[in-house]
């Protein structure tokens, strides 16, 4: 019942980078001026230029003086072979000039963990956040409503979980690995009105219903490692105060009260450090009309 | 009815709690019914997109460390092993104390992106000593992809992220205050061996800074004596070695000998890990070192002479008046460096003096060193530049013989740059650069060079010798370090028939019995601080008739008395 992952990590692969990357600034708006292996040139429309090039000042300077903008080029290589090829290539059309040290890349290789395709991702993550979808299809259709995200297990350590859970807004069933059921269907955008115009129950009570769902999910696990993690943490107290105890009678009075103050910093640290807690990160919220005749398979 | 997303659901008697963060799933909602816009099939793609890109940063269970996919390099099995045992086993708090050289920062540097990349940090606040604060920035930004920025003024310590910085400056109002306002998810301290006394304000100040994590980074987690280590491990756990007075009951023989190694290594390791090259956590390419031995000229010898007669009737007075003689050792230094050097310090005494016959002394010899028209060692200096094709690096002891080499570099035609510990922390940064870039020589002196990296050079010249093997170690590992991908050339200049020349062949010897006898006493005090081996040698030097008599002096001083408690030392 557990939504975990499976299969490998996503975009650990150039070329699932590079796919992302294409559908991400093709959904974006952004045009490709250029498409070679393993390499693309997008010219960036000036919101996504805002979100994945931080320039604050650049803006409010042309901004405030109304100057043109000209839009940025990202040129983007995807492995180190196409990033040699085209930085060769742009040197040859383009030298660098006297100080070859002093020269800026101008090809920026993205791989998992480069600065850029990070921006990229949380970039998506934003404007993916929301979505009313449904199938196209006139017959009958059940609304429900979607919440995806990630549970968080922490104490001085943490481990995620992906998770989807969606609630029938006509009998408030709730049903988990949603979006995993759903994602390659055929689905176009809608409006949420179209979507909730004969739904028997309100959107508070599916977030209820789903509320009370995440909260089990959590419940449902094993919480050993919490166990773990509080009897480590009873342990460091006790360590701390027996430490504090056997100083204090060297000390006076005053030093007594400072020496108080500084365990209690101390005390307040290691809890803030290793107290377990469980987070459910919501991610995305969805509102996906689907026909009867999906909802049936969902079921099972 | 309407339940914010960031409130807390009650979990009963459950060990942890519950709550629900991130989007505002009502509010999101809301709007999206009051604006009524409709979706775009491209926002349904992006949907898509966002989920990929959320499963895609997912931190799975400590198996292995989601840093290695962001970092911009290849680290050693050892540094990997070590980061994960930080994390996993140590819990974050911990001292990385690796030999000088294994990649303490790339350690550190692990644990600080595995804790950005699992969320579990978001401020972290590295201090170093200043002349390093560019330089890790740097390499968080280049290696670890890390978002660090240096400290400028006293409202960096409010910024978000990783804020670099110098220690000496936190310490200091107004600084101080603002750093012990904030709270610090990961606090890293390089050259931690700074926080060994408890009364200290290095100390003090980490003592009252409010932390989740703490790495403390030295090559040499006790100096002198071993509640050295009782000092550190109090600052991330306090009380993981008792108070003082327990640690020294159930762990200190003496104050450099635990009483039971075996069980103080044990415990220690909970907050520990040091890494060491004998247990092969390093290759490095080879070091040729050779020793180049310099004949004085003829007016150099006797003013070498006329010093070590000084020396000697000032020490004979000092024995009976009982003064101290560490100036006498300064000299006995200055002159094996070069004459310049020994001048400075000559001119200091006289200047100091109310003896007419010291004063007399003192200027006869001034005369003596002034006159000299040529220097051996500066030639010989000249002589290996002309074989070395390359970038140089030049150590001596001495503020004085680096002037005086920058300024023969500089009527020879070739380009030098100074290091020194007086430096502020952008003219550090300036000549560290413009060396790497520009400039074909540096000269520095030994407290210029704690701490910095200098792998781009290869060849290195000491122009003196320290007399603690210690601090000649510290020199080589400048260069011969981790990211050297070419063989070090280290040439030692010694002055033949002085003191320098004997020291330095007892030198390697001492090095080799010291490392043997403290392995068989503790290793984890592998790096105490030689303070009465100098006083040792300068006796020799003086009590003995001729060079045969000092050989066998130098010979005759046992390393255990070195490590012994160090009453003599005390009365220097």
């Amino acid at each position: 019942m557990t939504a975990t992952l499976t299969s490998p990590a996503p975009l650990r692969t150039s070329d699932e980078r590079l796919s992302f990357c294409d559908r991400y600034f093709a959904s974006v708006g952004a045009r490709t001026l250029v498409a070679r292996p393993m390499y693309r040139e997008y010219e960036l429309p000036v919101d996504v230029d805002k979100e994945l090039i931080h320039r604050p000042f650049y803006w409010m300077w042309v901004e405030t003086t109304r100057q043109p903008v000209e839009p940025t080029i990202l040129r983007l290589a995807f492995d180190a072979e196409a990033h040699a090829r085209e930085e060769a290539r742009l040197n040859a059309e383009q030298p660098v000039g006297s100080f070859p040290w002093a020269a800026k890349r101008r090809v920026e290789l993205i791989d998992f963990g480069s600065p850029l395709f990070d921006r990229v991702l949380l970039s998506a993550s934003h404007r993916g956040r929301l979505a009313c979808v449904r199938e196209e299809s006139r017959g009958e259709i059940v609304p429900w409503m979607m919440v995806n995200g990630v549970f968080a297990y922490t104490a001085d350590l943490n481990r995620e979980e992906w998770f989807s859970y969606a609630v029938c807004l006509d009998n408030l069933q709730i049903v988990d690995r949603f979006y995993e059921r759903i994602q390659h269907r055929d689905l176009c955008g809608t409006s949420a009105s179209d979507i909730l115009r004969d739904s028997r129950h309100t959107l508070q009570e599916a977030w209820c219903a789903l509320q009370r769902a995440l909260a089990d999910h959590a419940a449902a696990q094993d919480d050993g490692w919490a166990e773990e993690a509080m009897a480590r943490l009873r342990g460091d107290l006790a360590q701390l105060s027996a430490y504090y105890e056997s100083l204090r009678n060297e000390l006076s009075d005053d030093e007594r009260a400072l020496m108080r103050l500084e365990q209690e910093r101390k005390e307040v640290a290691l809890i803030q450090k290793s107290t377990p807690r469980v987070e459910c990160h919501v991610q995305q919220v969805a509102l996906v009309a689907l026909r009867v005749q999906q909802v049936r398979q969902l079921s099972h | 009815m309407r339940q914010s997303a960031n409130e807390a659901v009650s979990t009963g008697d459950r060990p942890w709690s519950f709550s629900i963060v991130g989007l505002d799933v009502e509010a999101e909602l809301d709007a999206l019914l009051h604006m009524g816009r409709g979706t775009r099939d491209a926002d349904w793609e992006l949907f898509r997109l966002g989920a990929m890109a959320r499963q895609a940063c997912i931190a799975p269970a400590l198996d292995q460390l989601l840093a290695l996919e962001h970092v911009q390099f290849v680290p050693l099995p050892h540094q990997v092993e070590t980061a994960l045992r930080v994390v996993r086993d140590l819990r974050g708090r911990a001292i990385l104390a690796d030999e000088v050289g294994l990649g303490k920062t790339i350690e550190a540097g692990l644990v600080l992106k595995e804790y950005l990349v699992r969320g579990l940090v978001r401020r972290a606040l590295v201090l170093v000593p200043a002349s390093l604060v560019t330089q890790w920035t740097k390499e968080l930004n280049q290696k670890f992809r890390i978002d660090a920025i240096p400290q400028r003024d006293e409202w960096t310590w409010s910024a978000e992220g990783v804020i670099v910085a110098s220690l000496d400056t936190a310490k200091r109002p107004p600084h101080v205050h603002r750093v012990r306002e904030q709270w610090w998810d990961l606090i890293i301290v390089d050259e931690a061996h700074k926080l060994k006394n408890p009364s200290t304000k290095n100390w003090k100040l980490l003592n009252q800074l409010q932390h989740k994590f703490m790495l403390l980074l030295t090559a040499t987690p006790i100096q002198n004596q071993l509640k050295e280590l009782h000092t550190l491990v109090t600052l991330l756990k306090p009380g993981e070695l008792g108070n003082p007075a327990e640690f020294a009951e159930r762990f200190v023989s003496s104050p450099r000998t635990p009483k039971d190694p075996a069980v103080l290594r044990q415990t220690i390791s909970r907050v520990m890990i040091r890494n060491r090259r004998e247990d092969g956590a390093l290759e490095l390419p080879k070091r040729h070192v050779r020793a180049v031995r310099v004949e004085l000229t003829p007016e150099e010898r006797e003013f070498y002479e006329a010093v070590q007669a000084f020396l000697r009737s000032q020490y004979e007075r000092s024995q009976t008046s009982r003064t101290s003689i560490l100036p006498l050792i300064t000299l006995q230094r200055e002159i094996c460096s070069s004459t310049y050097a020994a001048l400075l310090s000559l001119e200091k005494m006289l200047k100091k003096t109310r003896d007419p016959e010291l004063a007399r002394q003192l200027q006869s010899l001034l005369e003596q060193g002034t006159s000299i028209p040529s220097y051996a060692k500066v030639d010989a200096v000249l002589e290996l530049l002309d074989d070395a094709p390359e970038k140089v690096i030049i150590f001596t002891e001495y503020r004085a013989s680096q002037d005086f080499l920058m300024y023969t570099l500089k009527k020879h035609g070739i380009s030098s740059v100074p290091f020194r510990g007086g430096f502020r922390r952008g003219k550090k940064d300036w000549m560290r650069e413009l060396f790497s870039k520009k400039i074909r020589v540096l000269v520095a002196t030994e407290s210029g060079g704690e701490g910095i990296n200098l792998q781009f050079c290869h060849h290195m010249i000491n122009y003196d010798l320290p007399w603690n093997p210690m601090r000649l170690e510290q020199r080589i590992g400048r260069i011969h370090r981790l990211g050297q991908t070419q063989a070090c050339h280290i040439v030692h200049l010694v002055t033949q028939n002085t003191i320098e020349e004997h020291v330095m062949e007892i030198l390697q010897e001492k090095v080799r019995m010291f490392e043997a006898v403290i392995g068989q006493l503790d290793d984890i005090v592998n790096d105490v601080r030689l303070d009465l081996w100098e006083k040792r040698i300068f006796e020799a030097a003086m009590t003995s008739r001729d060079d045969e008599e000092l050989v066998e002096q130098l010979k005759a001083i046992r390393v255990e008395d070195l490590v012994a408690p160090k009453g003599g030392a005390r009365r220097l």
